[in-house]
């Protein structure tokens, strides 16, 4: 039961990191990455390393998106399109 | 005995909402259809998980927290379902007509 | 041609970890290697030898003090540079794009951040005068009180809450967590013990074990108050806009 929750979770952690970088929507991106640090939480406490868990869900999911979102804001939303 | 089944009952509802909001978001089409099923997986979705796993934990002092922990999700929730649908009418972002009856406002996007 | 090799290359490295995964100790495993020289030294003695019940705080700041203090000051010299590159904002002509927007956030909103923020930041102050007992701490209370920060910055604008926190109140605090710390280590050396002794010897041993609570609780206060204020800065520093940066871009 364990190890099924942590595999779903690592195949959650590496699909949303492929998501994040493969996205080319800037503020989709972002939000994937803060699924990402919040997943990433989870599996801190999994670990049973709960000051982790705190650190990575606060500053993570919580302080770096909105910054993220401010420099998105400030900049444009889309990737550039590739020119050949 | 009683306990856990509540629990487990609780819990079960809980992930049920949390399904059926989900699948809302994906197949509803515009942003106000998607705040309605949305907004069910935060308030009743999560908050019956959290009572199921306060039940659970019995008289200690795990449950106060949860009930608190209820209580800020039932809250910020709602609030931010407002916000959001509120910033959404006043952008005049516009909505989803059945084909064929559509409006000039908005690209319904 | 050059992705053909990026991937091959990337699909080597990750054979090459998954092979040393596998060899690696079990999870747990008291025969470790990493369990069987310093970990029961630490899980035996904090309790009685950093007097820190959360046995992670006892060893973030007592047993490896000297690590943590070097973290620290990498961490804030790091962000004191962000703000360096950010630049520091002027008195009086704080403004973004928050303040003007032409969707005003409504009376339920405001009065909800009114009444969660003050909550927010009380959790955070418990999460750090509570790092020395529970997990949590100095970095992740500061964070939260960054966190309730922003919350506040979206709904009532740069200037509500710049106004309440302004930089000559942000400025001198955001190095206290350096300084906390050093302050600290060197009362240890007037203490009559090396740098960064919490338990002086100069004091009585019966009220030692209340001095490294004491003083533990300190260092985390500091380290909380430095991280919430850096942050604060930082996201002021980010969503404030002004002319001349408008003109250069």
């Amino acid at each position: 039961m364990g190890t099924a929750l942590n595999l779903v979770f690592i195949a959650l952690l590496v699909a949303t990191a492929l998501l994040a970088v493969f996205a080319r929507d800037l503020l989709a991106a972002v939000i994937i990455f803060s699924v990402y640090s919040l997943i990433m939480a989870l599996m801190w406490q999994r670990l049973q390393a709960p000051d982790l868990a705190l650190t990575e869900a606060a500053v993570g999911a919580g302080v770096t998106t909105v910054l993220f979102v401010v420099t998105i804001f400030k900049t444009r939303r889309r990737e550039e399109e590739e020119k050949e | 005995m009683a306990k856990d089944i509540v629990a487990g009952v609780l819990c079960c509802v809980g992930t049920f909402f949390f399904l059926l909001g989900t699948t809302g978001l994906l197949r509803m089409p515009d942003i106000f259809t998607r705040l309605h099923p949305s907004t069910k997986c935060d308030t009743l979705g999560a908050c019956s998980i959290i009572i199921g796993l306060a039940v659970y934990s019995g008289w200690s002092w795990e449950m106060p927290k949860l009930v608190v922990i209820a209580c800020f999700l039932l809250l910020s929730s709602a609030t931010c379902g407002h916000a959001i649908g509120r910033s959404a009418l006043r952008r005049d972002i516009g909505y989803w007509r059945r084909k064929g009856t559509e409006v000039e406002d908005g690209d319904g996007a | 041609m050059k992705n053909l090799l990026a991937l091959l290359f990337i699909i080597a490295l990750a054979a090459l970890l998954l092979y040393v995964a596998a060899n690696m100790p079990p999870m747990g495993d008291p025969d470790n290697p990493t369990a069987t020289h310093v970990i029961p030294r630490y899980l035996e003695g904090a309790e009685k030898e950093t007097h820190t019940e959360n046995v992670i705080t006892g060893i973030i700041l007592n047993y490896r003090g000297y690590d943590t203090m070097g973290e620290v000051t990498v961490i804030f010299s790091a962000l004191a540079a962000v703000l360096a590159v950010l630049g520091r904002e002027r008195r009086g002509r704080i403004h973004a794009y928050v303040d003007r927007s032409t969707v005003p956030s409504s009376v339920i909103v405001r009065t909800m951040v009114r009444f969660l923020v003050p909550l927010i930041v009380l959790f955070s102050v418990y999460t750090i005068l509570h790092g020395e007992i529970s997990p949590g701490g100095g970095f992740q209370g500061g964070a939260i009180i960054g966190g309730s920060m922003i919350v506040f910055t979206t709904i009532f604008g740069l200037y509500e809450s710049s106004r309440r926190i302004p930089q000559k109140v942000r400025f001198p605090l955001e190095g206290s967590a350096v300084v906390t710390f050093f302050l600290v280590g060197v009362l240890g050396m007037v203490g009559g013990g090396n740098f960064l002794t919490y338990a002086w010897p100069r004091v009585a041993a019966g009220l030692q074990p209340a001095l490294v609570t004491w003083l533990t609780v300190l260092v985390e206060i500091g380290i909380g108050l430095g991280g919430a204020m850096v942050l604060t800065s930082i996201l002021f520093c980010m969503i404030r806009e002004e002319e001349e940066i408008a003109v250069v871009a």
